[in-house]
């Protein structure tokens, strides 16, 4: 399973690759919506964690050109809003799962877990 | 020379432990200092910090608020309680039990429920959010009445709040549920709306002495409560748990839970995954 982190911090590309250092998974990394969009179009994906602010095209922009484009990859949206209103636009344009930095790692197993049957 | 890495002070764990303790009412006994350890690293891994010892420094220096006040009350409930605590158990609930008992019972009004070990009250407020659902999309449900009861008065009272930190809320429930169900306050706290919370009624209660239940329920879930007894107070506990549950009605334990020589009082049912027990 290949996962794609869309950050522009290198420290939650750190973070993800301990939380799934034993996970049996490749990551790959993206620093914003550009270079996201870019690598999801060339396929093979099964799954993109989306960050909400970053330079250059922003996470919720990105999740609306992708399935705009017709790329139905799951997202999880992986993101310091928290607003409600935050979390259901969202959902209401595509994302599968939504979590809130600061998040420990038991968070993100559990969602993969969930979402994409991963044992972890 | 390389630094060896040593385990943290037992008084850095002392003063974590204290401020669990005096913030939430959870004991943390010397002998689960391991535990406590090993937590309070990951947290160090999250916040990018060295190791626990410049933890406690910065403890010391800016005290514990915000973002690692919230982390630090976390891993006390850590993995403890989750909404929708394994979700097959719930799906079975939903895909199974539920349309079961309205098919044997067409007269009831009512389903009377009980959840056996409220803790910080995860269990009873996902079946409140869960049969609400459910029931918003089949009118012809019942109403459910929800009772749950806890030995723990810190962990009832706390779970009577419905207020959970963002890490607690992210933990099992999906986010459509969260913003349908819960209100964010300043603090980044969420906590359950009234109208929710108001389904759930909480009694402080030994499963021992099972002296404030009042009635008999059309199912019961008591999970992780067995594995912490000996073999006459779990056959105590069953025994007191069935003479509470209807004909027909149904028992869930946790998942590494079983009746097995304990009482004869039930069939096994397995369905989808998990394991459910029907009263004879």
């Amino acid at each position: 399973m290949k996962i794609l982190v869309v950050d522009d911090s290198k420290s939650v590309h750190n973070f993800v690759k301990i939380c799934l250092n034993d996970a049996n998974v490749e990551l790959e990394f993206a620093n914003d919506g550009v270079e996201a969009l870019e690598r999801a179009a060339t396929g093979g994906i099964d799954l993109i964690l989306l960050d909400w602010e970053m330079p250059n095209k922003n996470g919720i922009d990105t999740l609306i050109e992708l399935r705009g484009a017709g790329n139905e990859t799951p997202v999880i949206m992986l993101t310091s809003r928290n607003d409600p209103e935050d979390i259901a636009k969202a959902i209401q344009n595509g994302a599968q799962d939504y979590i809130m930095k600061p998040f420990p790692q038991d968070i993100l197993t559990q969602k993969l877990e969930m979402l994409m049957g991963l044992e972890i | 020379m390389s630094a060896v890495p040593s385990s943290p002070a037992a008084s850095h764990l002392n003063f974590f432990a204290s401020f669990i303790e005096k913030e939430l009412g959870i004991v943390y006994e010397a002998a689960n200092y391991y535990q406590l350890e090993s937590r309070l690293k990951e947290i160090c891994k999250n916040l990018e910090i060295e190791d626990v010892a410049t933890l406690y420094s910065k403890a010391q220096a800016q005290g514990i608020t915000g973002n690692f006040k919230q982390m630090l009350l976390d891993v006390a409930t850590n993995n403890e309680t989750s909404f929708f605590r394994d979700p097959k158990v719930f799906k079975c609930i939903e895909d199974y039990l539920i349309p079961e008992l309205k098919k044997n019972n067409p007269a009831t009004i009512v389903f009377r429920i009980w959840s056996a070990a409220s803790s910080f009250g995860q269990e009873p407020y996902t079946l409140a959010m869960l049969l609400n659902e459910m029931k918003a999309k089949d009118p012809s449900l019942p109403n459910f009445e929800i009772w749950t009861t806890d030995i723990s008065k810190a962990a009832l009272e706390r779970a009577k709040t419905g207020r959970y930190s963002q890490l607690e809320v992210q933990r099992g429930l999906p986010p459509l549920l969260l913003i349908k169900y819960f209100e964010k306050d300043a603090d980044n706290y969420w906590t359950l709306k009234n109208d929710i919370r108001s389904k759930v009624r909480f009694e402080e209660m030994n499963l021992l002495k099972m002296d404030k239940v009042v009635g008999h329920f059309d199912f019961v879930l008591c999970r992780n409560v067995l594995i912490y007894q000996n073999e006459e107070r779990k056959k105590k506990i069953i025994a007191n748990i069935a003479d509470r549950i209807k004909k027909g009605g149904f028992l869930i334990l946790g998942a590494s839970e079983s009746l097995i020589n304990l009482s004869d009082a039930f069939e096994q049912i397995v369905t989808g995954g998990a394991v459910l027990y029907r009263k004879k």
